[in-house]
């Protein structure tokens, strides 16, 4: 329940961002998409076990698609792949700061460039890849890898608050057979 | 052996799971009535509640405090721009005068040669309630919905000129289409003023992001055309009103063919931020 609160918190977070810096629909300017919401569910997603992880990941992706974008259906199957990716990767990665902030950006990069194939696959965007990365991508990043360092460091805060609760329920727990 | 099974021994999903796997099938069922039928009573109901409780809780209060932060730091340049705005009002009378006389002689002769006029439209004015974070859907939200006589197919503009149509409306929201999407259903049919008296039409077919520019075809082959012409909306097609601009021509590509010449245009309007819009309606 703590991750849904969490995650709720972050799409907060990223309608704030979004009322402080409006979108812009000129795709010749730079501009940067908050993504505050999405690192939170990366970073959740490790945490949680498979289908868990996609219910959360299927769950917030309608949430995203409903509340957020003119496309149904769209994010929450990017958001599935994206869960796909990072269950596989995470076996491989440590829970460091660096690695966490790393293993968001890239899926952010990842997840970014699916919806951007998509777009140009089915003509609707005619924007060059060149663009896209200058325009689109890099302040994206830029400013999200600065985001994700905070958000890094709440995930560890509820990751304790989590490690804490369990050791109050076993602590407090009364096992039959022992007695 | 009969075997008996343990209570709790095996459970294929917690109470929990089983929860928010049952909010996905309503997300999906809703999802695929809204692809199969278009937008209807549920998720009207949801988007227009959203929207409007995002924009009271969230967007307003933060908005207002960046204004505010915004104005204080810029009140020296709000005082010039308040002696400006001084003068130009004083002048202003004079061109209202002038305006009316002309549209007078306008309605007469409209009336005279028992015309429709797809010149005269009124406009509403709304606030721009959230958009498209991701950009790509390339749609905003207005506060204005049937409730306040907004209809589909209405024309959206800004002070410098068009911007979209409204594509979905719910009681007190609408979704707007900006012209910037590239997968338009609609086109706009456009005039350009070659000389006083003469003008040449043609449609608006679609903006390319490549080039920041629309590309608009003009019907007939033979026209001179040059950079910088104002392009405006004729009003054929009885969807827009006639006289809202739409950009000037950037670009004379001379790709003749058997239907016209391509041109691009350059957006009168700025795309990159919009607080308030107008949508322009004609009149009964």
């Amino acid at each position: 329940m703590i991750h849904y609160i969490l995650m709720s918190l972050a799409f907060i977070i990223d309608f704030i961002l979004q009322a402080m810096f409006p979108t812009t629909f000129d795709m010749s300017q730079m501009f940067f998409v908050p993504s505050v919401s999405f690192c939170v569910m990366v970073l959740t997603i490790r945490k949680l076990d498979t289908l868990d992880s996609y219910i959360f990941c299927v769950f917030f992706g309608f949430v995203y698609d409903f509340l957020y974008t003119d496309f149904i259906f769209f994010h929450a199957g990017v958001f599935a792949i994206t869960c796909i990716v990072v269950k596989l990767w995470t076996k491989h990665v440590n829970n460091s700061v660096l690695e966490n902030i790393l293993i968001c950006i890239s899926t952010l990069f990842f997840k970014e460039a699916i919806i951007y194939c998509y777009m140009t696959v089915s003509n609707q965007t005619s924007i060059g890849i060149n663009e896209w990365l200058t325009n689109h991508i890099f302040l994206t990043i830029l400013v999200n890898s600065i985001l994700v360092t905070f958000i890094v460091f709440l995930t560890y805060f509820r990751d304790d608050y989590l490690l804490q609760r369990e050791s109050k329920i076993r602590k407090e727990e009364k096992l039959p057979w022992m007695h | 052996m009969k075997i008996k099974r343990v209570q709790d021994e095996v459970k294929r999903f917690t109470r929990f799971q089983k929860i928010m796997i049952s909010i996905i099938c309503v997300f999906m069922l809703l999802g695929t009535i809204t692809l199969v039928n278009g937008s209807n009573k549920v998720s009207g109901f949801v988007y227009n509640f959203f929207s409007l409780t995002k924009y009271s809780l969230i967007d307003h209060p933060v908005k207002t405090i960046t204004d505010f932060s915004k104005q204080l730091a810029g009140f020296q340049d709000v005082y010039d721009e308040n002696d400006e705005l001084r003068a130009i009002i004083a002048s202003q009378d004079m061109k209202n005068a002038e305006l009316n006389a002309l549209q007078s002689d306008v309605n007469e002769l409209t009336e005279l040669m028992d015309l429709t006029s797809y010149a005269t439209y009124q406009t509403l004015y709304a606030s721009v309630i959230a958009s498209d974070a991701s950009v790509w859907s390339q749609t905003i939200t207005i506060n204005k919905g049937s409730e306040d006589g907004i209809g589909e197919d209405m024309a959206v503009m800004t002070n410098l000129g068009l911007i979209g149509k409204v594509t979905k409306v719910y009681k007190n929201t609408s979704e707007v289409k900006l012209l910037t999407s590239e997968n338009q259903d609609v086109s706009v049919s456009i005039k350009v003023q070659i000389d006083e008296d003469t003008y040449t039409t043609g449609i608006l077919q679609n903006y390319n992001q490549d080039k920041n520019a629309y590309m608009v075809q003009i019907y007939d082959a033979n026209v001179k055309l040059e950079a910088g012409m104002d392009i405006i909306t004729s009003g054929s097609g009885g969807v827009f009103p006639s006289g809202i601009m739409v950009g000037k021509i950037e670009n004379v590509e001379n790709l003749y063919d058997s239907k016209g010449i391509i041109v691009t245009v350059k957006p009168s309007a700025e795309f990159n931020a919009f607080s308030y819009v107008a949508v322009a309606y004609l009149e009964e």
